[in-house]
């Protein structure tokens, strides 16, 4: 069974974002403010889970971006992936279709039985790489699963989740695209000799600059601060009088 | 006959999605409050009275949809019977409400006839340039202008975003068109087999008066207790979680507030470490009182709260529970 994982490099939002004027996507950070897309982290993890209780399970881990992106499918490697590839693509930002065409280049390349992704980047956040892939590929797709199980007759059974507590399982067959959801399993830290195996494995690029591109179906325009400015009051002082005065709050508003 | 814009409503086992009706209100501003070109869309497998009171409501054109596949969310089959559609009334705009199932057929639908598809919509411009849709980006921390340069545009709107339209409508009082369609020979591969209701439970936040929160920011699972023993201050309070808080089992799911949780509106909310990604601030839209506790001074949430401590919660917290003793014991 062939395994594909599609994982996004991306900046660490929980730092403070500075814009210069007229930017259309974040600009370049140094190495340190990138990390692997935490919901990519859980695809992967659903992959390995599959690997450790399937014999044959192959998994490529492929990601787009620019150089740097290497440092991720690096880490797959080192979680347990076999291939790493990276898809390298200096443009910025790529629209959820121009990644998802690229990405549809490789996987027409090898015969995958399964292509998961995270449910969303928490970048972009745009939740249409998976289902624009499977899309592409015309294969079938289920999106926000917390839990792959294999089923008989080549078919896969999936937990998805559905907004407001809700979860519906659904039966696809085989090969099928899979977007996976925050939380349906716990994503494994690399062994110490896996580390050291990932550092010989050879990642394979390609140039996207070879491919088809595809024709953009949306202008990316200036990015901006949010506007909703804050219509709060901020509580002010020392800590003790912060407290005090919140205190005072809560109680006028016969809260306490 | 032709419309603009195409509204696909949300069904799950033939009952329709409240919120599915903002669409309602996002259309009609983006018609500058004329709805006459709007054509809602409702799927389902029975769904023939929801439609004939919808359209008796909204007064709205309205294409009833029904396919034994739809009892449950299919997106595969739904883009199908979108497309079949849209060949008839030509829509230029198809709008869904943001959910994650949603964007799938969304993204389908892009692939097949060639449109540009944009998600999480929250605003618009419409100038000479024709629409600008607005959405965040980076948890909520920017926001990202698209405007789609194909000649059909599907969005889905983030939930919360536009407000549910009024009851009645502008004294029309027509009914509007129905259009029954059934498109018998379309099929999916993808089955659906049932859906679960989260039955956990536990915390029970849509009853309690307060809510206190926690967000990622709180660190570590270790400083739960902070929150509990400041929840235990008030007479009918729970504690609340973001999801991050809840994917790293920190607190169960049953603690989860936001679009993919619980929809809350208590007296008072109160955030801690939470940074306010749209999904968690749809969740607590109708919250009365809000107070955010953050270190961080950008933090979104801010943009919502009613007060605004800028501190490390970690020392505020206790503080707060001690100050509150210490004037409960003197009184």
């Amino acid at each position: 069974m062939k395994i594909l994982v599609c994982i996004k490099q991306v900046i660490d939002t929980d730092r403070p974002l500075a814009l210069s004027p007229g930017e259309r996507w974040l600009p370049e950070s140094g190495d340190a403010c990138y990390r692997m897309n935490s919901y990519d982290e859980y695809a992967l993890e659903e992959a390995l889970l599959l690997k450790d209780c399937i014999p044959g399970v192959e998994i490529h881990a492929l990601s787009v971006g620019p150089e740097r992106a290497t440092r991720v499918v690096r880490q797959a490697l080192s979680k347990g992936a076999d291939q790493g590839i990276h898809l390298r693509c200096d443009k910025a930002p790529l629209s959820a279709l121009e990644t998802a065409y690229y990405i549809t280049h490789y996987a027409r390349s090898q015969d995958f039985d399964l292509v998961l992704a995270g449910v969303m980047s928490e970048d972009a956040m745009q939740c249409q790489v998976g289902p624009l892939l499977a899309a592409l590929l015309s294969l079938p797709c289920a999106v926000s699963v917390t839990a792959v199980v294999l089923a008989d007759g080549g078919r896969i059974t999936v937990c998805s989740e559905l907004e407001g507590m809700l979860t519906e399982k659904i039966v696809l067959p085989l090969p099928a695209v899979v977007t996976v959801q925050s939380g349906g399993n716990i994503p494994r830290y690399p062994s110490l000799s896996n580390i050291m195996r990932a550092k010989e494995k050879t990642i394979r690029t390609i140039d996207a600059g070879d491919m088809a591109a595809a024709a953009p179906s949306e202008e990316f325009l200036p990015l901006a601060y949010p506007t909703a400015a804050i219509k709060g009051t901020i509580l002010t002082g020392t800590r003790d009088e912060k407290a005090e005065q919140l205190l005072d709050i809560l109680h006028g508003r016969s809260l306490l | 006959m032709t419309y603009d814009t195409l509204l696909v409503l949300d069904t799950i086992e033939d009952r329709l999605s409240t919120q599915s009706r903002e669409l309602i209100t996002f259309a009609a501003a983006i018609g500058c409050g004329d709805n006459s070109r709007t054509l809602l869309f409702l799927p389902g497998n029975n769904v023939e009275a929801v439609g004939r009171a919808l359209a008796e409501e909204t007064g709205l054109a309205i294409v009833i949809c029904r396919h034994e596949q739809l009892v449950y969310p299919n997106p595969d089959l739904l883009r199908l019977l979108i497309q079949e559609t849209m060949a008839e009334f030509a829509p230029k705009l198809v709008c869904f409400l943001h959910t994650m199932r949603n964007c799938q057929t969304a993204s389908a639908l892009a692939v097949a006839i060639g449109a540009s598809s944009i998600t999480a919509v929250e605003s618009f411009i419409a100038d000479e340039h024709g629409m600008t849709f607005q959405r965040s980006i980076a948890n909520g921390k920017l926001r990202q202008n698209v405007r789609p340069t194909t000649t059909t545009t599907i969005v889905t709107v983030l939930v919360g975003a536009f407000s549910l339209p009024d009851k009645a409508p502008s004294g029309r009082g027509l009914t509007g068109q129905l259009y029954r369609r059934n498109y018998p020979h379309i099929a999916s591969s993808c089955m659906p087999l049932e859906v679960c209701r989260e039955t956990e439970s536990g915390a029970r936040l849509e009853d309690a008066d307060v809510v206190i929160a926690a967000g990622r920011g709180i660190g570590r699972q270790e400083k739960l207790p902070l929150l509990k023993d400041l929840a235990s201050l008030f007479p009918n309070a729970a504690v609340g979680a973001s999801r991050p808080v809840c994917d790293r089992k920190w607190l169960p799911f049953s603690h989860q507030v936001g679009v993919t949780g619980k929809t809350i509106a208590p007296r008072l909310y109160m955030a801690c470490g939470i940074s306010g990604s749209p999904q968690h601030l749809a969740g607590i839209k109708g919250a009365h009182c809000i107070v955010a506790i953050n270190t961080d001074p950008h933090a979104v949430i801010f943009s919502v709260a009613d007060y605004i401590v800028i501190d490390d919660l970690n020392a505020f917290l206790p503080l707060l529970a001690h100050k509150y003793r210490e004037r409960f014991d003197h009184e």
